[in-house]
């Protein structure tokens, strides 16, 4: 006997709207930095070379921990498992946060090495594009704070999942686009 | 929904892709200019990265066809635009 396997959108179709969205704008920043670099080409490799690869890497690898925390969170959230959702919701919350000291320690070491976004075109990008990317990850900190709220006993409902899974999603967005960006910017620049 | 062993397997997967891409660049990350190569597979393994993320940790593997069918367009046709554009 053939079982049809059951589909369903994860969140709802409004947040891959605004995802899809999303994806489409950082990918026109992609192809603009990559059509400006065949002009100078030295210059964003020697830009390359100025960044850390460690901080870049460091920060995927948190990030990759923080989603993998949030899809714990929802499997645990989708099962009653309210304590177990709320601490791992708390701990991709913490992971995110140190995605964003690691960023404001590379920012500060720039700076203070007189490297900002007027510097040349490569940093221009480099600004431009971890800037925007760390606007989403301090909006993506507000939606954990929010998903985290909602694993109260007060405010626990697992009928809730579709709020929760809306968040997951945008939150594994800011996880993906950093996986582009990252050898985008540190390796291949 | 995904098992939990496939999204064990798939964060073990992004982690070891995510080292082993970093120990390789990080030899060699003064260089002053990288080869096709290079950046070619570099652009793969990193929009491989992102599908395995929207399939597993996004949940599109179990989503209606339409939803995997724009999101892998966007993996494949970005891959395939940024790779030409670093390359030609």
């Amino acid at each position: 006997m053939t079982e049809k396997k059951q589909r369903h959108i994860p969140g709802e179709e409004g947040i891959w709207i605004l995802i899809l969205g999303d994806l489409m704008v950082f990918t026109i920043l992609f192809l603009t930095f990559a059509y400006y670099r065949s002009f100078s080409p030295e210059l964003f490799a020697s830009g390359r070379a100025e960044l850390n690869i460690n901080y870049g890497a460091v920060n995927t690898l948190i990030l990759l921990f923080s989603s993998w925390f949030v899809v714990q969170g929802c499997s645990a959230f989708r099962g009653g498992q309210r304590l177990l959702a709320k601490r791992s919701f708390c701990t991709a919350w913490l992971f995110g946060a140190g995605f964003g000291l690691v960023k404001i320690i590379e920012y500060r070491e720039k700076v203070s090495a007189g490297i900002t976004a007027l510097t040349n075109e490569f940093f221009m990008y480099y600004f431009i594009m971890t800037g925007i990317h760390f606007l989403h990850l301090v909006v993506g900190l507000g939606v954990l704070a929010w998903m985290i709220s909602r694993c109260r006993l007060h405010n626990y409902s697992p009928d809730g999942i579709s709020g929760i899974e809306c968040g997951g999603a945008y939150w594994h967005m800011v996880d993906l686009l950093w996986v582009v960006i990252f050898p985008l910017l540190y390796m291949i620049a | 929904m995904i098992s939990k062993n496939a999204t064990h397997f798939a964060f073990a997967f992004l982690v070891l892709l995510t080292a082993v891409s970093w120990g390789l660049n990080a030899s060699g990350h003064a260089a002053v200019s990288v080869s096709d190569t290079i950046i070619i597979a570099t652009m793969i393994i990193a929009f491989f990265k992102a599908g395995v993320i929207i399939a597993y940790f996004m949940e599109v593997k179990d989503a209606p066809r339409v939803l995997q069918l724009v999101t892998g367009l966007w993996v494949v046709g970005s891959c395939t635009a940024l790779t030409c554009t670093l390359v030609l």
